[in-house]
Parts: structure tokens; sequence; C-alpha cells
């Protein structure tokens, strides 16, 4: 199960990602990336247990497509298995990490 | 031509109404029996009513005349009255219907009263002087037989011819005798008969009756009268009539039933007498015109019943034909959605709900199979090609057991087990030269074909590092920017390779996002390498990856695996994880072989998932280094 809240807060779109990101989940997740296409995005992980290699690869699709339309991701809050999965993955390398919400709302303050 | 054929429901309604039409033919025979006793019962009884009617006019008329009588001679008796207040008196006294008229007659001789008043049809009173129609009517018996015995006279009807029809007049005559009883005159009163009986078939609303009135004519040899014609001959007959009156006489004023005394039994009806046997009357049904009519309404039931059965039926048939109709169009479409036409429109625009119900279910269930065929064409190409992408792949990818040449003896095992045919894992490895062994693992991520295909393009692309000379870092860098261009599936690639000099140990990696291998000690500690910079290949061109390194010491073991180990998952969605690959790693004791430990690992898995079907795939890399 996946239950994605999406707010817009000041011109920033939080993501906050409920439950688990997998091969069930990221076509939910899929879903939303034409909404978010362009925007500046916190990933909220905080509430975020588990995320597959299924789950890894929306996130690329997504950071890809950010990419292209000069929009930008961040996640924060990552703990445990996700936190793992995504330093293991190398996505550090994709986008910024922060360890809770108001870093990465400061980040798009700035 | 088109065959007229009967469906079941159309038998079905023909059979229930032929039954149907048995059932109502013997119902309404058996009501007929029923009816016919009943309504005879019904016509007995309004015969002795329309009789009871007659006799209580008499009694009225009876009662009427005695208190007339009365009251008239008490008026005489006190007041004497003169002869024109007894014009007055009677004008006020004969006013009863049913008596067409009367008078007081007094005794011949100069300045007797002998007046006669009778009520005309407008309700005038027209007063005659009997004597001068009758100048010697002390003679007549109306006259005569009260004065001789002092007792009322009853006259037997006089048949007189008034215009073309017959008037039946009954007279009666009462004496008067004075307060010294002396015999003065005579109170006469007429009577005529056909009043008794002309409205009665309106009273009792049935034209079949017929009331008849007769008596023996004295002044005809005493032939018997007949007053009012009948249907049934014999009844009008001299000789029936002749025994009717003496069984009359027998019943003493009691009405008695014609039936009983007619041998063809072909009359109901009821006879009597009147005033003192001077006149009888009877009211009589013929059977034969009752039968007639009971007939007819039994034919006209049976003609309205049957009508209305072939009208209900006809209706019938036409709605199960109207509504059958859509049926037929519908079993039509279906013969062709069964040929394979699945683009048939099975819609029906009008019909009776429960068809158009039908057709849209029908059309649920066309899109349905149509969908599941398309699925299943669908799956079998895709088989087909996951076959032929897994044949591939078994070729490009060593096969296990292989031996690395020029190291026969090496302690090297490596497994692979994907969830499908096809892979979207991968391992490599082979002789760069002759110290060098390179080892790569991989994950694509995505599956099915792509993803297959993804790995020959890797394994492929490896087989071309040994004519690179460059670091590991640049070689990622190189493979990157060279699947990103053809990356339009967007399929990613977690990544590790290595290269060992089995002589001295050392090693230098690369990792591409993924999962840092597991070095087990000689002791039994378990150590990972050390992460390195890189992500996920086929994201980005000019992504930086970075070049470790590592010291192989004797009896140090690598393992490299794909995350289908560390996530396989049991029943309650829990996954393996790298806390039980990292304990069976150190559980397997250091004499064991890399064999051994992929087996150990494996079993450790299949124990965890307990027959929960494996989702991913799984790759193992084992390598015991030994100096």
């Amino acid at each position: 199960m996946l239950d994605i809240v999406l707010e817009d807060k000041n011109g920033v779109k939080l993501v906050s990602l409920v439950g688990e990101l997998n091969v069930k989940t990221s076509s939910d997740f899929e879903k939303h990336f034409d909404e978010l296409d362009g925007s500046k995005i916190i990933l909220n992980a905080d509430k975020l247990d588990y995320i597959s290699s299924a789950g890894l690869r929306s996130l690329v699709i997504l950071i890809k497509k950010l990419y292209i339309s000069k929009g930008e991701a961040v996640m924060c809050s990552l703990s445990g298995v996700v936190k793992e999965v995504i330093e293991v993955s190398g996505f550090e390398n994709l986008f910024k990490i922060f360890d809770n919400l108001e870093d990465a709302e400061k980040y798009f303050a700035q | 031509m088109r065959k007229v054929r009967l469906g079941i429901a159309q038998k079905c309604l023909l059979l229930v109404f032929v039954v149907l039409a048995i059932l109502g033919g013997l119902y309404t025979r058996e009501m007929y029996n029923g009816k016919k006793k009943a309504f005879f019962a019904d016509k007995d009884k309004e015969a002795l009513f329309a009789l009871a009617i007659i006799r209580e006019r008499v009694h009225s008329i009876k009662r009427d005349m005695n208190n007339i009588v009365l009251d008239l001679t008490k008026v005489f008796h006190v007041y004497n009255p003169t002869h024109s207040d007894i014009t007055e008196l009677l004008k006020t006294f004969l006013m009863p219907a049913l008596i067409s008229g009367g008078g007081y007659i007094e005794e011949p001789g100069n300045n007797s009263y002998h007046k006669y008043f009778y009520m005309l049809n407008n309700g005038s009173l027209v007063v005659k002087d009997i004597k001068d129609r009758i100048p010697d009517y002390e003679t007549h018996p109306w006259f005569n037989i009260p004065k001789t015995t002092g007792k009322p006279f009853i006259e037997t009807p006089t048949v007189d011819k008034v215009s073309d029809f017959k008037s039946y007049m009954i007279t009666f005559s009462y004496p008067y005798f004075n307060d010294k009883s002396e015999f003065k005159g005579v109170f006469v009163f007429d009577v005529e008969t056909k009043w008794l009986t002309y409205d009665l078939n309106k009273l009792i609303r049935d034209d079949k009756l017929d009331v008849s009135m007769f008596f023996p004519n004295e002044k005809d040899n005493g032939k018997i009268e007949f007053i009012k014609n009948t249907h049934i001959k014999s009844l009008s007959d001299n000789k029936f009539l002749t025994t009717l009156i003496k069984d009359i006489h027998k019943a003493e004023g009691k009405p008695i039933n014609i039936t009983d005394t007619m041998s063809d039994n072909k009359v109901i009806g009821y006879a009597f007498s009147m005033f003192n046997n001077s006149v009888y009357a009877m009211t009589t049904f013929d059977e034969n015109i009752i039968n007639t009519e009971l007939q007819n309404l039994l034919y006209r039931n049976l003609i309205v019943g049957i009508g209305a059965l072939i009208v209900f039926y006809l209706f019938l048939f036409w709605a199960i034909k109207h509504s059958i109709k859509p049926v037929e169009i519908i079993a039509g479409k279906v013969r062709n959605i069964a040929k394979g036409d699945f683009d048939t429109d099975i819609s029906i625009k009008s019909g009776p709900v429960e068809v158009v119900a039908l057709a849209e279910a029908i059309r649920k269930m066309q899109i349905r199979i149509k969908h599941y065929i398309e699925e299943i064409r669908k799956t079998t190409e895709l088989n087909t090609e996951m076959k032929i992408a897994a044949d591939i792949q078994k070729s490009v990818i060593p096969r296990p057991g292989i031996k690395i040449d020029s190291y026969s003896d090496i302690d090297f095992f490596q497994f692979l087990k994907p969830a499908k045919d096809a892979s979207g894992d991968f391992y490599d490895y082979y002789m760069l030269d002759d110290e060098n062994l390179f080892l790569s693992i991989g994950d694509v991520t995505g599956k099915g074909v792509p993803a297959s295909l993804f790995t020959v393009l890797m394994l492929s692309m490896e087989k071309l590092y040994p004519e690179i000379p460059i670091s590991m870092s640049d070689t990622l860098f190189m493979v990157n920017n060279k699947i990103v261009p053809m990356n339009k599936l967007n399929i990613f690639i977690s990544y590790f390779c290595m290269v060992i000099n089995l002589k001295t140990g050392v090693a230098r990696y690369a990792s591409a996002g993924h999962d840092p291998a597991y070095i087990r000690k000689k002791d039994g500690t378990i150590v990972q390498l050390k992460k390195s910079i890189g992500t996920f290949l086929g994201i980005f061109e000019d992504m930086k990856f970075s070049e470790e390194h590592y010291q192989f010491e004797d009896g140090d073991a690598i393992f490299i695996y794909t995350d289908g180990v560390t996530e396989a998952m049991n029943s309650k969605q829990e996954l393996f994880g790298k806390d039980r690959t990292v304990s069976v790693l150190k559980e397997v004791g250091s004499e064991v072989t890399a064999k051994d430990i992929i087996s150990s690992v494996y079993k450790e898995i299949n124990a965890f998932a307990d027959g929960f079907p494996q989702s991913d795939d799984i790759c193992m890399v084992c390598l015991k280094f030994r100096n």
C-alpha cells in the first residue's frame, strides 16, 4: 500500500509518501508525474517504509523528467531500509537528500 | 425461405389455451345445468309472486268495497241524506283505484235514486242514470239477488265489446237496509278485470310472464272465456281449463301449481280463484321459451368466452413474438461472435427490459472475451519472445561450472535463478589476462524482454573491456554514456564490476548503485566493501563513478549478490534482508567452498520463503581467494 499526499507549499510541491513504494505501487506514484513535471518537489520519505528496485526506477524516471523540464526534486527524512537502499543506489548523485523537512524547505526558500 | 418455427413459449401458450378452453367449456356446461335449475326455481317464485300481487289486489278491492258499503250505510242511517247529498257522498267515496265505477240504486218508483258513477281515464267522474240504460234493472240478478237474499252478490264477468277490445266487468252489489231493516236499494261496484293484471309484467320485470284470467261464461253455455292470450295454445284449451277450474276448487282458495296438472310439463305457473269463483287467474312461464332464452344466454357466453380467449391468445402470441424478436436478433449476432467477429454490435435500442439487459450482458461478455483474447495473444507472443530472449541470454551468460582457463583449481561459483524465463539479473567473469580475473554482476530494473535485452547488451559490452585499458571508473563512465542515448524505455542498471589479480590479491572495483559486496574473512568476520561513488547506469550522461581498491587476503571469500537475495519475501511480506544474509555467511565455517556458501544462502532463502513464490531474479557470485 502506498498513500501519496500532495500539498502545495509556497510554490513547492510537498509529496508525502506513506507506505511502500514497490512494483505494485510505483505505477500509482508515476500517475502523478505529469502533475509534478517542472516543479520544485520535496519527496517526504518520513513515513515511507520500503522502496524496491521498481520504486527506485520510478524515482529515476521522475528525476529524468524534471531534468528536462528544469524542475528539481529533493528527498527528506529518509530512514531505515529506505535510507540504506537510496544510499546504496548512489542516488545522492541524482538529487539532494535532507535529514528533515525543514532543511528541504529552507533549501527551496533560498 | 424463413422457416416458421414455434418456440417453446408459443407451444406452451397454445397448450395452456387448449386446456383453458376445455376447462372453460366444461365449467360453462356445469354452470349452465346449475343455472338452469336455479333459473327455473326463480321463475317459479316469480309466477307465485305475481299471483300473490293479484290476490292482494283482490283483497284490497273487497276491503275497499266493504268499507265503503259499511260507511255509506252508517251515514245513510244517521243523516238520511237527500238525493243531492247522496251524489256528493258517492263522489267522495268511489275513489279507490281498481274500482272502475259504482253507484247506489234504489228500488224503482217515484223519486227513486239510481245513479252510477264511473271514472274516466283522465280521472274525472261521469254520472249515469241506470234507469235510462236498463229500465228493468230490478229484474237483473245484481239487483234482485241481494234484495231477496239480503247478501252481497258478485256477478260473473260480463263481456262487453267496447270499440275493438273486449271488456270483462265484474259487478258487485251490496243490499242496503235502512235503520228499520227495510230493503231500500243496492250499492253496486264494477271492477274491470284487466286492471288487476295489466301492469304485472312491469312490476316483476319479466315480459316472459303470462298473466291470464278465465271464467265460464254462463251467457255462452258455460264455455270458458279466456282473457289475454298466452304463448301456449294448450293453456287456452277449453277442456284443460275446465279441469283446471275443478282442481282450483279442490284446493280451496290456495294457488295450485300448473306444472302438476300439465301432462307434458311445458309450463311453470300457478292458478287460483278470485271473487268467489267468479273469475280465475293464472301466472305462467313457457318452459320452452325459458329454455331457448337460457340456451341463447349460454351460446352468447360461449361465443364471448371463445372470442375473448382468441383475442387474449393473439395478444399474448403477439407479445411473445414481439419480445422474442430481439432475442432472435441477439441470437443471430451471437452466432456472428461465435464465428469470430468480435466487432459485432450486439446492443439493442428497444425491446423488453430483460432482453435489453441480456444484450447488455452479452455485450459486456463480448468486450471481456475480446480483451482476454487480446491478452492471451499478447501473453503468448510475449512468452515466445521471452523464451527467445531467455535463450539468447543463456548463450551469453557464462554457464555455471565453466573453468577459468589457466586457473582450473580456482574456487569460484555463480548462481542465477530468474523469476521468469528471461532474467533481469546477470553476471559475468573471464580472465583479462593470465593473472587478472574480471567479475561482474548487474540488475536491470524492469522485467521481461526489454530488461533481458539490456543484460545481453551489458554482457556484450563487457567483452570489449580487454581492448580498453582504462580504469574501472572510466569504464563505467563510458558504458553509461553509451547506454543513456538508447534508453528510451527508462531501463536502469545497478552494476558492480571488479578486477582481481589472482596472484597478488589486489582488486579494484566500481559500482553503479549496486549493493556493496561482502567479504568473509578467514576468521569468520564479515566486512562490506567500501561504497564507491556512482548510481545506476542509463540515467544521465556524464555521471561520475569512482574506482575503489581492496587487498584480498588468504581465505577471503567475496560474496556478490543482487537484491533478489536481500528482498526475497515470505508469505508475511517480510524481507530476507541483509542481516540474515550476513549471518548465513558468518555461520558457514572457514573450510567451505564458494559453491557451499552460495548453496547455504540459497537454502536459507528457500527456508525463509517457505514456498512463497520468488518474485525477483536471484543472482549470486562467490570467489574464495587462496594465496
